[in-house]
């Protein structure tokens, strides 16, 4: 549990710094508004959130166990028990006096950065797939999973006709289930009473065989099973027919996040919108391993190969909410490769498109500063998946206190951590891969972005490291 | 050292134990590890797959306890993908393909073809060493680098992005398959070579049918594994594209060799168990099995159709929709064949003397188990409805309906069939059974629910998992407790026999096939003449024996024809 709580908090921490640092730095003047709002376009919450109260956790008794552990006997103000009352675990006080530790809030998609002092409410990001729920009973995932309330006892919500068909297949074959079950399982549980060893009875040693018995219970499958195929097939072939006239929407996945591209140049990582009783049509790809792009609710799903196209289409139906699951094993963080789908009115779905295409943008069409869309590009591109900016050793080296340093690459030359290290890492990772603090090589563990990143969102990362100067690192 | 042969109609009973048996024939280290006797050799196979076997056990129960709440409990997710993995292909490559053929077969087979061995008695004990460095290989994996691809390997992962001991691991399995491989050859020649007078191919008991149709798969799927194994290793260490893309290979491809190998094996894990069963219905319901040819036609044409059928692991990897169409009608024919051994088992039951010992225990428990995992691998078989369950825990629970409901207890059913044979010690029938009820149970409880959470989304391999698929984990997490129970009980009832257990008779069960004519346990020859072999399902030839607490030859019986 203890375990727990410290992956939990580690988790918020990166967050609420990436957060904190992005507004400390970039945008001073507005110090109540979100800092990493979600380019969803989810917004702040109209009731202020406040720290979050756990109600079975004692306080003193984890203070008292702190202290135990560590050896010291500290006390804590006011303020810094009512962090602990909200999850943040003693010895990460310090860490949070400094922003560097997020404090849960009452709304499970608000963090609280107290930043010397200051105090910040970070909307999570959701388009990021991982949203720091916090609540220690339940996991750090995505907060919506609308469809999984409803449906029936074997199946989650049918979104569209076409799920609905599959279901109607799906039952089909369940009650075949059912009904086989029951007679086999009723004739075993019959016989083995019935004719159970009983003194001086002997087996009726003159059945051994009856052919046309035998051709009957041959014959009776055989002919379910060809109305089984016959229904699959149809339902199948729809599955995998597109109208003519669906919207076209590209997904490239990599390890592990999906980016989803719209026909007018539109990127949005981890999140896309569709308008609401429209064809869709999914042409995707991998940079990288196999995934599998798996989207229950509409009953559908396709492998995503590396240099290769592979389509699914669905007809987006009602607006809702929606899971997209990775299923095709492809390494550390598989199970944490979700995307989500909206379905929305035409008009929403328009307003947040142009929104999207945007988020370099602020309200007044200005270019944001690099350092913002730095942030912005860690949280979206999946960068944080691998490397921390806590410090803390990941799949990647982190980001923390890397500008200036350094680097010691497995070919046995070396670089200095400047503008150009960091670019040609980005768009050619593996003619440096770096050495970690064991002196062990990292990897081709990094995603080739060249073709994906544009060079504002390089020169951002850049300044975000630049931001990161000083932190202390652990590898 | 005496043996009586058997008379038919002789009053003098057959001796049911020796003085010196194969187990004290000889004694010293290299009398075992230089052995050619093939009782022995399936003695060190039936060792060496139960610690198989109890590690692949851990690592289920490690993986089990994780899952019992969402978040993260006691490892991160790169240790759950290597124990997930190392779950998988333990059980799979070290356990279920050699499980049933290699320690059971290797015991029984020669013995019920009246047999003094094996055709080929050292490349026998050269499989056994096979199996030994492939498990060597994978303890080798388990202390370098570990494992963290899948038991599949699924390309470019395994190649190019682990840096887990994919090379160890892949060479142990090359290796253990050509220990299949040659068991399935000494099996194939020993059946065709050495069959007893009057064991004509009709004659032949339906284990030995059910090992036939194993031995062909063995034979012809598994040097595809080693082949494609080799140029996986090739890629990963020459860089000779293959199969990864940015070297100009096609992951695709390597889908379609693996599961070309692996299909078969499917069949090579649930053939030896149809076998077993078909051995312990006949015998605990005292009755001629019902319809022999169908069941002995139905596990060779299950052998020869699973050859064609690896396409519908691929049904949603890019695969053409006239190759999933081909490949979804060749699967649904062989659900029939399937289908028919269910069916001639339950007509065996009508009007039988049905007593549930242990192994009846087992085998009522493979049936319900078999049809529950056969009856759900139609939604996987069906186009439309894989799509939405492919690769999710619908998929999961089914192959464990088949593998662990099908193949292992099948395995303990047919352990607890030849035990009193193999160790010549009866084990305690009453803790044997409540074993067997709570296995069942605790199996049942385990993975049930996991065919719910699968077609309501839940994806498998995951380490985490959003809270609202947590009651049907916890539900799991606790039947997998259940079973783990079980089966400590089960090694209990047979570890504590071996030394407080009855002398068994030679055919404690009342079975007509040929190896419980010899004394329990057999000598070291097995025969001193080669027994006249009859109708192996005629039941009334022994009858019950209160002297020897066994069946001996019945007086005055008349086989009579079918």
């Amino acid at each position: 549990m203890k375990l727990q709580a410290f992956l939990l908090t580690t988790l918020l921490g990166l967050a609420g710094a990436s957060a904190g640092l992005a507004q400390d730095d970039a945008a001073p003047a507005a110090a109540d508004a979100p800092a990493a709002e979600a380019p969803a376009g989810e917004s702040a919450p109209a009731a202020p959130a406040t720290i979050r109260v756990v109600e079975d956790l004692d306080v003193d008794a984890v203070i008292a166990a702190f202290n135990a552990e560590s050896g010291t006997d500290r006390t804590f103000t006011a303020e810094e028990r009512s962090w602990i009352g909200a999850g943040v675990a003693p010895g990460d006080i310090d860490a949070a006096h400094q922003g560097y530790v997020a404090i849960p809030s009452t709304d499970p998609n608000v963090v609280i950065i107290n930043r010397n002092g200051e105090e910040l409410r970070v909307t999570s990001n959701a388009s990021a797939g991982r949203a720091p729920v916090i609540t220690h009973e339940s996991s750090h995932m995505m907060p919506f999973a609308p469809e999984v309330d409803n449906g029936t006892f074997w199946m989650a919500k049918a979104a569209s006709e076409t799920a609905k068909d599959v279901d109607r297949m799906f039952d089909f074959i369940m009650w075949i289930n059912y009904i086989f079950a029951a007679i086999i399982g009723g004739l075993m549980v019959l016989f083995c009473v019935k004719y159970r060893r009983r003194p001086g009875v002997r087996a009726d040693q003159s059945i051994t065989h009856n052919t046309p018995l035998e051709i009957t219970w041959s014959i009776i499958p055989t002919i379910l099973v060809a109305i089984m195929f016959w229904g699959g097939y149809v339902t199948f072939l729809d599955l995998r027919t597109p109208p003519p006239d669906s919207m076209k929407v590209n997904a490239t996945a990599y390890r592990w996040g999906w980016n989803f591209q719209y026909p007018n140049g539109v990127e949005s990582p981890q999140e896309f919108h569709v308008p609401e009783n429209t064809p869709i049509e999914m042409v995707m790809t991998s940079t990288d391993t196999l995934h599998s792009f798996h989207l229950p609710a509409y009953r559908t799903k396709s492998d995503v190969l590396p240099n290769r196209y592979t389509k699914v289409w669905f007809n987006s139906g009602e607006p809702g909410v929606y899971r997209v699951y990775c299923t095709e094993y492809c390494g550390k963080d598989h199970s944490n490769m979700y995307a989500k789908l909206v379905v929305e009115p035409r008009e929403d779905y328009e307003a947040w498109l142009t929104k999207t295409g945007n988020w370099m943008v602020d309200e007044n069409g200005e270019m944001k500063p690099l350092l913002e869309i730095g942030e912005l590009t860690y949280n979206r591109r999946g960068c944080k998946s691998c490397h921390s900016i806590d410090g803390s050793m990941g799949t990647g080296p982190t980001f923390a206190g890397l500008w200036g340093l350094k680097r010691d690459f497995d070919d046995g030359s070396s670089a200095v951590a400047d503008e150009q290290y960091i670019n040609q890492s980005i768009r050619d990772p593996y003619s440096q891969v770096v050495l970690n603090a064991n002196g062990v090589s990292y990897g081709k563990q990094m995603t080739i972005y060249s073709p994906m990143l544009p060079v504002e969102q390089i020169n951002g990362i850049i300044e975000f490291i630049k931001s990161l100067e000083g932190v202390p690192r652990k590898d | 050292m005496t043996q009586v042969d058997i008379p038919v109609e002789s009053p003098v009973r057959p001796v049911q134990h020796l003085d010196k048996n194969f187990i004290n024939h000889s004694k010293g280290f290299l009398s075992w590890a230089l052995t050619l006797d093939h009782k022995r050799i399936g003695l060190m196979y039936l060792a060496g797959i139960s610690l198989s076997f109890f590690l692949g056990g851990l690592f289920a129960l490690a993986i089990r306890l994780e899952l019992f709440s969402p978040g993260m409990q006691f490892m991160d997710a790169e240790t759950y993908n290597q124990v997930f993995t190392l779950h998988g292909a333990v059980m799979v490559f070290l356990f279920i393909i050699p499980g049933i053929p290699a320690a059971l077969g290797n015991v029984v087979l020669p013995l019920m073809l009246g047999a003094k061995d094996v055709a080929f008695p050292r490349l026998n004990l050269c499989s056994y060493y096979l199996w030994l460095s492939g498990a060597a290989f994978f303890i080798w994996t388990l202390f370098s680098n570990g494992l963290d691809t899948g038991w599949t390997f699924y390309t470019p992962y395994s190649t190019s992005y682990t840096d887990t001991s994919v090379i160890q691991a892949t060479a142990g399995v090359f290796m253990l398959g050509f220990s299949s491989i040659f068991t399935g050859l000494n099996f194939l020649v020993t059946i065709h070579k050495m069959r007893p007078p009057g064991m004509t191919w009709h004659k032949l008991p339906l284990f030995l049918w059910g090992m036939y149709g194993t031995a062909i798969m063995q034979l012809l799927a598994t040097p595809v594994l080693g082949i494609t194994l080799l140029l996986l290793i090739m890629e990963t260490t020459l860089g000779i594209g293959i199969f990864d893309p940015q070297k100009g290979g096609d992951p695709v491809l390597y889908q379609h060799f693996f599961w070309f190998y692996s299909h078969p094996a499917v069949y090579i894990m649930i053939l030896p168990a149809m076998a077993v069963v078909s051995e312990i219905i006949a015998a605990f319901s005292r009755k001629h099995i019902f319809g022999y040819r169908m069941i002995a036609y139905s596990s060779v044409s299950i052998a020869l159709l699973s050859f064609l059928v690896w396409g519908h692991h691929m049904f949603v990897s890019s695969e053409s929709t006239l190759a999933t169409l081909i490949f979804s009608a060749i699967t649904f024919t062989i659900a029939i064949p399937s289908a028919i051994k269910v069916f001639n088992w339950l007509a065996t039951l009508y009007k039988g003397s049905v007593a549930l010992d242990t192994p009846m225990l087992y085998a009522l428990g493979f049936m319900w188990l078999f049809t529950i995992g056969g009856l759900t691998g139609l939604f996987l078989a069906v186009l439309s409805t894989d799509v939405v369950l492919h690769d999710t825990y619908f998929v999961v629970a089914h192959f464990h309906y088949v593998m662990v409901g099908g193949t292992l207890f099948a395995f303990l059913g047919g352990l607890h069939y030849w035990w009193p044979k193999m160790t010549g010690k009866m084990y305690s029938e009453t803790s044997g059974r409540i074993a067997a009820v709570t296995a069942f149970i605790g199996f049942n409880l385990a993975f049930f629910p996991q065919f719910i959470m699968g077609s309501r989304g839940m994806p498998r391999r995951y380490a985490d998992y959003t809270a609202d698929f947590e009651l049907y984990h916890r539900l799991s997490t606790t039947g997998t407790l259940i079973l783990g129970v079980g089966l400590a009980l089960l090694a209990y009832t047979l570890l504590r026999s071996l030394f407080g257990g009855k002398k068994a008779p030679a055919n404690p069960w009342g079975s007509a096939t040929i190896e419980w004519e010899c004394p329990s346990p057999p000598p070291h020859h097995n025969f001193d003449h080669p027994p006249l072999a009859t109708d192996p399902y005629d039941m009334e030839r022994v009858e019950w024996d209160e002297e020897v607490q066994g069946y001996v030859p019945a007086v005055g019986h008349r086989p009579t024809a079918h």
